[in-house]
């Protein structure tokens, strides 16, 4: 009974959010955004071990809570609860617009919360993909929006899709290596196997592009410019967050040590440190934002974890003794976070409101500005060049056309010689000519 | 004479008779038709459940009737077979509810429901066909049931694109009776053998065969609109809306690849053909196709044309697990003819549903359409992100198998171009999303129209959502007995020498 | 059942049309009804004639009592067998269609001109020597070029003028064959020939002249230009008739000449022939495309198909002559099927401008469905006779290892898919109907339909009608 208790409890944590998603539901139940979150608070509050398989849904999804995603999966419910009343509050005056924010806003929960509860690779990875996307609808979602914050977000889509595809890879290379695609299963699998170096860089690219970690830290940067504060608070607290817990999940950690990758690592989180700093430096002289030092802070914090990834790979065992401690900084991060970025937010509202209109994307650095440059010149390049080359193949194929006439024309002529009387006798004779003498000289 | 004889013959009459008696109802019998129809279709799944019941539990289903000496024309219902079968059958229900609903009150509904029956007969018959000569006979069948409806509107463009059609088809059609009769001198049988028959044949016919493979893809890759053998499908699309769904997702398309993979898992043998080294050319060509397509599809603003470059794209997906030798791919190709089917009829079903409705032909017009009809769109969105291969909808199932398949025979390349696939897909899907849900309402849409209390007619709405919400439960419940994707891996099984 | 086989069957084929064609002659009043009740016992005589020679094997009957070499034998194996049917079953059909076709004022010229045609033909396929053959051919020639006339308009006159020399001319070359072939051996009996024929000056000229004249009546390219205008300005069934039979049956003597009488070595021969075949599909086919008017483009397909019947003789091969043999039964009856339905398209629109065929095309679908399955078994496109034909021309080209005459038959295809879809494409335009259409009668449509089926019930008869094609072996004995 008690088992039977926990499953549904452990599935609501996820499964209530979606059902709530379809419009019909949610339209007619008052407060769901918080009905929604209650699973999770439930579960986040008992203390217990407990996983459930579910082996029919897919190729078989693990849902699990052990301490470290009971620390994880409170702190996002106390966020999401946040969100949820600063949403509330900000609402459309057309209903459609309203329903399909709330869906996409149940959409996005569900994944975080199952992202957090996963206890297997595919499973993971659905749910992120979830909370991916639905998180992209919410940025965009609004009635009012600054056309950079759509451009950020296009931006933040293009680097999830290719960060999906790179777990994707992961995916399958884990599968080709083992059955069982459970996290324990799969760490002992693929540290066995030849993979595993592959595997490790692209696990921290995938989700390295995920949570916005230099150098791939642009997207990031790009959408914050724009961000109201409920939003804010949940790109911190949700996408990046849960990225950060992927790069944990996936990664071997404290069973097998690579220390070319590791040393890699962490010379990488110590460049990005240093720019970070270089890049507050800047923008304190330029534009004295409170908000984009709050997300550099951030760039800071994720370089640190970089820098704690590394060591856990080049030390296994070092990594077991603070593994512990590298959950508590993100929970903590991500509070810290939010509560940080929405005071700024606010702050930066009573302040200056008028100059919000010239903010655009020019306040970034030079150097920052190379991702969205690229990404101009190549669509101009798609769009310049493709219809000439067709209009080349147009000019080609009536030349075609006007062949064929001059073809039709010429048949039709000897069509009608053929049909003359003397033309006629003369072939047939011949032909007559032609057989017999065949035949003779055969 | 028995159940066992009667069984595939009736499946294929079913819907031939229908056809046949309503070419001959007058128009304005519109209540007879629907039930014929319908009655039809559902005869069909019942009949197609019976016997994959039976198929499972052991019994063969074969009907032989002479055809020339020496050859007959064989139905026989094996596990591939009732694949296709089943998701003709299942499609059919739905695309002819769609189909009335779509037609209401237009002109020459009998020629086209007549027309249509004759089309899924036509693939039914490709799916049962026991060997080449019968799969020949229902693909030549096919070609001509499809033109009628190609060009049901009548129109100069629809003209232009029947003919176009036509010119593909046939070329494909006589080069496919070249290879097969070539085939026949050379064995004299062409009975579909699992494994393959031709591993035994004398080496020094090799290189002959090699002629022989690349005439039958040829001629079926019309079909299955390979690389450069696509340009039919994007001018097909004109047809009305039913028929392009049918058209990419089942009937034609499909035959095509079906018969691809016929050709290389029951005629050649999957190891008999990579021993003659055919495949990997095979790969490669499916995934130019896939990248050249998506590529293609990302400069089309006319919805259906997008769609059309898109199933060109992910139909070689079909080929591509295919030809890529080893189980693992073999399970994502096959398993993709239903998942494909599933995904793209839903999108083509809502295009249909926003032409319909609101007149809406082209992604600029789609601004703000989720709003005024959320139903359709939520449908057209799983369809879409099936298509990019999001989990855990039915297209990341297939994606899976293939990216795995081709690891696991060391194609890693191949990994690449499923990478491209899925972000190209993306970017020529999301854009419409985008817009669709995000964008601002332009105001009113072209020639609008009111129909009920829905979002539009019950007919058109309901055969989308069931298709999406099919595509879901595919991916979800793939490991599920009796999916389609278990039953891949029965047919797999029974295709690798141990 | 003794009924059956002990009846002259041979006789009432060649008497029963005659009797019909003076009966239609002295009461014009009743031709139709009596021509319809010549036509339905000519059919029932051919299918009491089936039984019995598939009960007795092959028949030879000599007229009279007088047997080879001094009288008139008739012979009875599988090919004039299925040649007698095929006549039967279109003569019935064309009855049926002509009956309703024709004004009273035509139809009681028609009915005598059609049942004298009849009459001729089979004793053509019925008779045994090279001398009766001629006489057959000759009078056959004269019933086509009266049938063509009928119609009365100045083309149509000019065009019977040109194909009464052209028939004469051709004739005239067969016989002087017959006469060096019955200098040299003294008789003309074929069985008697294909004993003794030796390779000799005399023989090769008798061949090159039989040949060359049959040719010409057959209408393969380059000799086509008579057969176009012919075939088009003729009333629809008489078209029917032109291109499903009387061509045919010009055909159907040399295939005879040829496999028995000729001797073996006249390879050269073989591929001119396949090539000019060859030439003969191409053209033909590219000349079909380009018409303008119905009828013109199903005479040029005619010529075409009858292209396709010359590539056996290079193949040399059983399956080849069956191959062939079969497509020829499978274009007579398609080709019937389609113009029939040009005729009544041009009887409900008064015109066949393919261009305007819209108009037409919409109102009688009937029409158009026969049309259409007329086509697929030109095509060669399954499942049709047509379709059995090309399977087995394939298959011959293939053993034969001469692949280049394969790309010839696929083009040829192709050609006719485009000729036939470009007329079949007009179908589905929508249209106004501008004038006062003259109503096709139901019979006209309907027999036009069945005959059109039956093209396509060819692709499922093919076991049944390959054995008989192998009664008396007269290609040859099978190998396996």
């Amino acid at each position: 009974m008690n088992d039977i208790l926990w499953n549904l409890l452990l599935l609501s944590v996820p499964g209530l959010p979606l059902l709530l998603a379809f419009p019909p539901l949610h339209s007619r139940l008052p407060w769901f955004r918080y009905l929604a979150v209650t699973p999770a608070i439930i579960v986040a509050l008992m203390s217990m071990t407990y996983s459930i398989e579910l082996s029919w849904l897919l190729f078989g999804i693990g849902l699990g809570i052990d301490g470290q995603a009971q620390l994880l999966l409170g702190v996002s419910a106390l966020l999401w609860i946040a969100v949820a009343t600063l949403f509330s509050r900000k609402t459309s005056n057309s209903k459609a617009v309203n329903n399909l924010i709330s869906s996409l806003f149940m959409l996005t929960m569900a994944g975080s919360f199952g992202a957090i509860l996963a206890t297997d690779l595919v499973g993971f990875f659905v749910f992120s993909t979830l909370m991916g996307y639905g998180f992209y609808g919410l940025l965009i979602a609004g009635d009012d929006l600054h056309h950079q914050t759509r451009r950020a977000a296009r931006i933040y889509l293009v680097a999830m899709i290719i960060a999906d595809v790179m777990l994707f890879e992961v995916l399958l290379i884990t599968a080709l290596v083992t059955e069982n695609m459970s996290f324990a299963m799969a760490h002992q699998g693929i540290a066995q196997s030849d993979y595993l170096t592959l595997y490790l860089w692209l696990v921290v690219f995938g989700f390295a592009l995920k949570a916005g970690i230099w150098p791939l830290h642009f997207w990031l940067i790009a959408v914050y410019r724009h961000l109201g504060s409920a939003m804010a608070i949940l790109l911190c607290g949700v996408p990046v967050i849960i990225a950060l817990l992927g790069m944990l999940r996936w990664l071997p950690l404290g069973e097998t040590s690579s220390i070319t990758t590791g040393v890699t690592l962490q010379g990488i989180g110590l460049i990005g440190l240093l720019y970070t700093c270089f890049l507050i430096f800047f923008e304190w002289l330029k534009n004295r934002s409170f908000t984009m030092i709050t997300v550099y802070t951030m760039l800071l914090a994720s370089g640190l974890f970089i820098i704690a990834i590394g060591t856990g790979l080049t030390d296994a065992t070092t990594w077991i003794r603070y593994e512990n401690s590298v959950y508590y900084f993100i929970a903590l991060l991500s509070l810290a976070l939010a509560i940080l970025l929405a005071l700024t937010i606010r702050l930066q509202q009573h302040h200056t409101t008028t100059t919000a209109t010239q903010v655009d994307d020019n306040t970034a650095m030079w150097f920052e500005r190379w991702p969205a440059t690229a990404v101009a010149w190549a669509g101009n390049i798609g769009s310049h060049t493709l219809p000439e080359w067709r209009s080349g193949w147009l000019a080609k194929v009536n030349h075609l056309g006007l062949l064929v006439c001059v073809w039709k024309r010429s048949l039709a002529a000897n069509e009608r010689n053929l049909q003359g009387w003397t033309v006629a006798i003369t072939l047939f004779l011949t032909l007559a000519a032609i057989i017999t003498l065949l035949l003779i000289f055969h | 004479m028995n159940w066992a004889f009667w069984l595939p013959l009736l499946i294929v009459l079913s819907s031939l008779l229908a056809a046949l008696v309503i070419f001959i109802l007058p128009e304005e019998k519109t209540k007879t038709r629907i039930g014929l129809n319908i009655g039809a279709a559902l005869l069909k799944i019942v009949l197609v459940a019976i016997m994959l019941w039976g198929v499972h539990s052991g019994y063969q289903f074969e009907t032989r009737l002479p055809l020339l000496p020496g050859l007959e024309l064989v139905l026989r219902a094996d596990t591939l077979a009732m694949l296709f079968v089943a998701l003709s059958a299942g499609l059919w229900l739905l695309t002819t509810v769609y189909a009335i609903g779509y037609l209401e009150d237009s002109p020459h509904r009998s020629r086209f429901f007549g027309f249509f029956g004759l089309c899924v007969t036509a693939t039914v018959g490709v799916a049962l066909a026991g060997n080449l000569i019968t799969f020949l006979l229902f693909y030549e069948l096919l070609t001509l049931a499809t033109y009628p409806l190609i060009i049901h509107r009548g129109t100069e463009a629809a003209r232009k694109a029947g003919r176009t059609y036509l010119i593909y088809t046939l070329a494909g059609g006589a080069l496919l009776l070249i290879g097969t009769v070539w085939l026949y001198t050379l064995t004299g049988t062409l009975e579909f053998t699992a494994r393959g028959f031709l591993s035994t044949l004398d080496s020094m016919h090799h290189p002959a065969l090699i002629i022989i493979f690349v005439l039958l893809i040829t001629g079926l890759g019309v079909k299955a609109a390979l690389f450069p053998l696509h340009g039919w499908l994007p001018q097909a699309m004109v047809a009305p809306a039913p028929v392009s769904a049918l058209l990419h997702a089942v009937a034609v398309v499909k035959a095509g690849a079906f018969g691809i993979i016929r050709v290389i898992y029951d005629v050649f043998g999957i190891e008999f053909s990579a021993s003659l080294g055919v495949t990997l050319p095979l790969a490669i060509v499916a995934s130019v196709t896939i990248i050249y397509a998506s590529v293609r599809a990302l400069f089309q603003d006319d919805l259906k044309r997008r769609l059309a470059f898109s199933t060109v794209s992910q139909v070689s997906y079909i080929t591509l697990g295919v030809a890529i030798v080893g189980p693992l791919a073999t399970i994502g190709g096959i398993v993709h003819l239903v998942h494909q089917g599933v995904m793209k009829i839903t999108l083509f079903f809502c295009a249909g549903n926003l032409a319909e409705t609101l007149g809406i032909h082209k992604v600029s017009e789609m601004s703000g359409v989720g709003r005024r009809m959320p139903w359709t769109m939520a449908a057209f969105t799983i369809g879409a992100f099936g298509m990019i291969g999001a989990p855990p909808l039915a297209g990341f199932i297939s994606k899976w198998y293939l990216g795995l398949g081709a690891l696991q025979a060391g194609q890693d390349w191949v990994i690449f171009v499923l990478a491209g696939s899925t972000l190209l897909n993306a970017a020529y899907f999301l854009p419409i999303l985008y817009a669709a849900w995000f964008g601002k309402s332009t105001g009113s849409w072209p020639n609008e129209r009111n129909i009920g209390r829905y979002e539009t007619s019950l007919a058109l709405l309901i055969p989308p959502v069931i298709t999406a919400i099919l595509a879901v439960l595919l991916g979800l419940l793939a490991s599920v007995p009796f999916s389609p994707l278990e039953w891949t891996r029965l047919i797999t099984s029974l295709e690798y020498t141990p | 059942m003794n009924l059956i086989f002990d009846t002259h069957w041979v006789m009432m084929l060649i008497l029963l049309p005659l009797f019909g064609a003076v009966a239609c002659f002295l009461w014009s009043r009743q031709a139709v009804t009596l021509g319809l009740i010549t036509a339905v016992s000519v059919l029932l005589s051919v299918i009491a004639l089936t039984l019995q020679v598939l009960e007795q094997g092959t028949l030879r009957y000599a007229v009279g009592g007088w047997g080879a070499p001094l009288g008139i034998d008739l012979y009875v194996d599988g090919l004039s067998l299925l040649m007698l049917i095929v006549t039967a079953v279109v003569g019935v059909a064309i009855s049926v269609y002509s009956s309703a076709y024709f004004k009273p004022g035509k139809a009681k010229h028609y009915w005598p001109l059609w049942m004298f045609l009849w009459a001729a033909l089979n004793s053509l396929f019925l008779s045994a020597d090279i001398f009766n053959l001629y006489v057959t051919l000759e009078l056959m020639g004269l019933a086509a070029v009266a049938l063509v006339a009928l119609s009365g308009s100045a083309s149509a006159l000019a065009a019977a003028m040109r194909y009464l020399l052209i028939s004469l001319l051709g004739s005239l070359f067969y016989l002087m064959g017959v006469a060096l072939l019955y200098h040299a051996y003294g008789t003309v009996d074929i069985a008697l020939l294909a004993q003794q024929v030796e390779s000799s000056p005399a023989v090769w000229a008798a061949i090159g002249l039989m040949v060359t004249g049959l040719l010409l009546k057959i209408a393969l390219f380059p000799l086509h230009f008579w057969l176009p205008a012919a075939h088009s300005s003729a009333p629809a069934p008489v078209s029917a008739l032109l291109s499903a039979l009387v061509v045919k049956a010009s055909f159907y003597i040399l295939l005879r000449l040829w496999l028995d009488v000729f001797p073996e070595a006249n390879l050269a021969l073989s591929y001119l022939l396949g090539l000019l075949g060859a030439s003969a599909i191409i053209w033909g086919g590219i000349q079909a495309l380009y018409q303008t008017r119905l009828k013109l483009l199903i005479a040029y397909s005619t010529v075409m198909q009858i292209g396709y019947l010359f590539l056996a003789f290079p193949l040399a091969s059983i399956i080849g002559w069956k191959a062939v043999f079969y497509l020829l039964l499978s274009h007579a009856i398609a080709k019937t099927a389609m113009f029939m339905a040009a005729g009544n398209i041009l009887f409900y629109g008064g015109h066949d401008q393919i261009a305007d065929l819209d108009r037409v095309a919409q109102r009688l679908p009937i029409t158009l469905t026969a049309f259409g399955l007329a086509g697929i078994s030109l095509m060669g496109l399954p499942p049709s006779g047509g379709f059995i034909a090309k399977w087995l021309l394939l298959e011959a080209i293939i053993l034969s290892g001469q692949w280049w005459w394969a790309i010839i038959l696929i083009a040829g295809g192709l050609l006719t898919g485009a000729y036939v879809f470009k007329v079949i494409g007009f179908a589905f335009t929508q249209a106004e109907v501008p004038h006062e259409p003259r109503m096709v009668p139901k019979r006209m449509e309907w027999v036009t339909l069945t005959v059109a089926v039956l093209a396509i019930m060819l692709g499922f008869m093919a076991p049944q009608l390959l054995a008989l094609m192998d009664l008396g072996a007269p290609f040859g004995e099978t190998m396996s």
